[in-house]
Formats: C-alpha cells, structure tokens, sequence
C-alpha cells in the first residue's frame, strides 16, 4: 500500500485510558458494533463538528486505530483534521463528554463543540 | 451588563409573569443523582458565547435574596430573577449522546438561534 503522508511514525489519533475505558463501555453496551466511527460535520459556529457512531463495517478509506483492545475507525474527511490528536474523555458531575486536544485547530466555539482550522 | 441590555430592550421585569421552567423526568432523576442533599442546580444567563447570550450551570448550594427556586419531584433548581427572565419557560434537559452527556436549556420562547451545542443564544 502506499505510504500515506503522516503513516511515518505518527499515530492518527491516541486516546487517554479514560477515553478507551469509556470506548470500551460504550461497545460492550452494544455487542453488535466493531468499532466506533469519528466523522466529520459541517456543524457549528466554528464551521465544523467531529461525530461519534457505532460502526460495523470499515469503509474503504477508514483509518484504524486500535489502542489496548478497543478500535476506532476515522472516516477519511477526519483524518486530516484529527492528525496528531489526542481524545481524551472529561467527566465532571454536570457533563461527561469526549474533548479532543486537536493541535490543528485555530479556534474553537465556547463549548468547544465546534472549531476551524 | 445585563440589567443594561433589559434596560435597552424595555422590558421591565417587575410586570412580566414568571413562567415556571420545565424539566424533563430525565434531570430531574440526573440531578436527583448527583446533587447531594442541600445542592441545586443554578442557571445562569450571562453575556458571552458566539450568540450574545450563554447559559451557565453549576451546582450551588448559596441562596440569594433575588432567586427563584424550582423544585420538581424533588430535584432542585435555582436562578435569579434576572436570567429568569430571558429562560422563562424553558426545558432543561439532560441530554444523552455518545459524545456528550449533560444539562442543556432547549426550547427557550424568547431565544432565535443558538450555537449548535445549545450553550449560546441570542433574544428575538
């Protein structure tokens, strides 16, 4: 295959172990599901939102991830973005969300939710 | 900075009628869960966000001369008189989604659009 231009050494994307015990969480409620699927969406103030689905089967142009036992699928139009990335998963008692400390990112919405880059 | 901006917009808040805040049977279990026994859940409305105005919620346990307190089913919620105002008859919700869970104010009458995470919103 050829060499893809971040495949030298460089992961797509780390996830944190809260990340991963969340992810884990996550596709054990659904049995059915591979992996989970982060994708890309016009969506925001900031022009653009990640997204977060089961999937069951990975598309052509998928990136895998895999980190201690669980496996993410990164849809291509999110690779670029996503690049260097790390997921991580925040708890608090008013909220629990994924945060993704995304070193691309020029600006971010005040929630956080939405960024450009 | 907000009393300014009611001030700006005529609105006096002495006359209006407050409408209740609705909450979904969903917060009102989350909070029962989480808040301990003399916590609520504040709501705030303040200046900020990409829309103009943004909600803030945080579990409080001070009660001050000009708050309103909501009590459904024993889940608690305090907000003062001021960000009543611009919420009045709101849900507040707690939203489920893979990617997040939390506490969210939807269907606000008096706002038009909102950031899409639903934290920002501006006045009609």
């Amino acid at each position: 295959t050829a060499a893809k231009p971040w495949a030298k050494g460089r992961v797509a994307i780390t996830l944190t172990p809260e990340a991963v015990s969340r992810v884990q969480e996550l596709l054990s409620a659904k049995p059915d599901a591979k992996a989970l699927k982060i994708g890309l969406q016009t969506r925001g103030c900031n022009g653009l939102t990640y997204t977060l689905d089961y999937a069951n089967e990975k598309a052509k142009f998928d990136e895998e991830v895999e980190q201690d036992g669980v496996k993410i699928w990164i849809d291509s139009k999110a690779q670029l973005s996503l690049l260097g990335s790390e997921m991580d998963y925040v708890k608090n008692r008013l909220a629990s969300e994924f945060v993704f400390k995304n070193p691309n990112i020029k600006g971010t919405c005040g929630c956080g939710e939405s960024f450009n880059i | 900075m907000l009393r300014n901006i009611m001030h700006l917009r005529n609105i006096s808040y002495s006359c209006i009628r407050y409408q209740k805040l609705i909450l979904t049977s969903r917060a009102v279990q989350k909070l029962k869960n989480i808040a301990k026994e003399d916590e609520f859940l504040r709501i705030m409305v303040d200046g900020g966000g990409c829309s103009g105005f943004e909600y803030k919620l945080s579990l409080d346990t001070k009660q001050n001369e000009d708050d309103v307190l909501i009590e459904n089913d024993g889940a608690k919620v305090i907000i003062d008189k001021i960000s009543l105002e611009l919420v009045q008859g709101s849900t507040i919700d707690y939203e489920e989604k893979m990617m997040r869970s939390a506490f969210r104010i939807t269907d606000n009458p008096l706002a038009t659009k909102g950031c899409s995470c639903g934290a920002s919103f501006a006045l009609k």
